[in-house]
């Protein structure tokens, strides 16, 4: 009986760790998503903006009333794409729970790089995904693991706007060993300052222009509670590869 | 004269058409590009330089804004940038401007600062394009000198006198200053400060680099 109680309460405990990293991960996506979404949003208000200063001045001119239905069209279909956008962040926001469940790491990475390829395009960025190409099954966190390839993703995006002397790119590739799943985001941006070494896992700590630096600090936490690891290759001048392991489950995955 | 453009690129398309509208709206000639490579292969096909003025945006996939400034200025010294950056990117700006961008604008626009960046920017196009003008008429005037008169000039610009000329060139000061009336006759000028002064401007010019 007390056996079983003391394993309840582990369980308890572990589940709370993973909520609070939950959050902490969230605050750090939310930090990087704040600045994607802010442009993304910008664009259609911008070209608001512009069609309806140019409307004011045609009408105010006598210019044909044609032309001003014209822009007006355009300021409604651009009103619609700007709350597409924040249609799109709250629906983020909402996603998921936590719940550890079964989850097959391809169409994972997939649907992120996927949710990353308008900031990538952008950007300038060559965005590329090199899926297993097999059933990479583990017992994880979806939106935990999401956030952390997202964070990982946007790191490397801000890395990458550093280089203007060669094509930017972005590579995430999935790979099956014999009981573990490997992850690698890998840039060939600046790579990380040598004179940082460990130090960019503590928090505060970044060679990043903004942002608090709390990402890489938590993705490793993360990481490490699902039981794996989190580590970072760099060669400063050619760029940084940062990899992190899963353990593979024999579990079915549940529709 | 018709009024010089402004060219815009911009990868989205609701932003490069809404500054079609915004510009075509007070009535400004506009040409519109989705991407820098579009713009340099424009460029390709014109076979005077383009004047105008050139609003970019700095991020855009594929070739650029500041690598589209770096081509430029091989290409196309004299065409003035614009570039569009986002909202705080300030450090972008900086980049911008230190490849020679004359302004930059941060999006959304406030459109009467963007046009008037536009005019500054066209109204200086055409002062650069007019002194080029001049110093192209200048160029052509002065290859059509005499070898005596070439010599006259080179004296002149020494600053030697009329007499010390002569005496150079075993003439008459008062042959000096013939050729040198000549000379100011077909340089199109009417002092001899006038000549001096545009002289020297070729001479500092990429023009007479290149000759």
């Amino acid at each position: 009986m007390c056996d079983v109680t003391a394993e309840k309460k582990h369980e308890e405990e572990q589940r709370q760790q993973l909520v609070d990293l939950s959050q902490a991960a969230r605050l750090a996506t939310m930090d990087r998503m704040v600045t994607e979404i802010a442009h993304e949003i910008n664009q259609p208000l911008t070209a608001i903006a512009n069609y309806s200063a140019a409307c004011l001045r045609a009408l105010q001119d006598d210019q044909p009333i044609a032309k001003v239905m014209g822009w007006l069209e355009q300021i409604n279909a651009q009103a619609k794409r700007a709350s597409q956008i924040v249609q799109q962040l709250r629906a983020f926001i909402r996603k998921g729970k936590i719940t550890p469940a079964v989850v097959d790491i391809d169409p994972l990475v997939k649907e992120v790089a996927d949710f990353t390829t308008i900031e990538a395009r952008a950007r300038g960025i060559d965005l590329g995904i090199q899926p297993a190409g097999v059933a990479c099954r583990v017992l994880a966190d979806r939106v935990l693991i999401e956030q952390v390839i997202l964070n990982l993703i946007g790191n490397a995006m801000e890395a990458l706007a550093e280089v203007d002397s060669r094509e930017r790119r972005l590579l995430v590739k999935v790979a099956r060993q014999a009981e573990t799943i490997t992850i690698s985001v890998c840039d060939n941006g600046p790579g990380i300052p040598p004179e940082l070494g460990e130090r960019i896992f503590e928090p505060f700590v970044t060679s990043r222009h903004d942002g608090l630096g709390m990402g890489l600090a938590i993705c490793r936490s993360v990481i490490e509670a699902h039981g794996g690891a989190l580590t970072v290759t760099s060669t400063p001048g050619e760029g940084a590869t940062v990899t992190f392991t899963l353990l593979m489950t024999d579990e079915e995955e549940h529709a | 004269m018709t009024q010089p453009p402004v060219y815009i690129i911009d990868d989205d398309e609701a932003i490069l058409e809404s500054l079609d509208a915004l510009f075509s709206s007070v009535g400004m000639k506009v040409a519109t590009f989705a991407s820098a490579q579009v713009f340099l292969d424009f460029l390709d096909r014109q076979s005077s330089p383009c004047v105008g003025c050139l609003l970019v945006d700095v991020q855009m996939p594929g070739l650029s804004g500041l690598e589209l400034q770096a081509q430029l200025a091989q290409r196309q010294p004299h065409l003035p940038v614009i570039v569009i950056t986002g909202h705080g990117d300030i450090a972008m700006a900086v980049r911008a401007m230190k490849a020679g961008a004359k302004d930059f604008i941060e999006k959304p626009f406030n459109e009467q600062t963007l046009l008037e960046q536009v005019q500054a920017c066209l109204a200086e196009n055409r002062r650069t394009q007019q002194e080029l003008d001049e110093l192209q008429a200048t160029q052509t005037r002065l290859a059509q000198l005499t070898q005596r008169e070439r010599s006259v000039l080179a004296l002149l610009m020494q600053g030697k006198p009329s007499k010390m000329i002569a005496d150079n060139l075993g003439i008459s000061p008062k042959t000096v200053d013939v050729h040198r009336s000549n000379i100011m006759d077909k340089v199109g000028v009417r002092s001899l400060a006038e000549l001096i002064r545009r002289v020297i401007k070729l001479e500092k010019s990429h023009l007479h680099q290149a000759g």
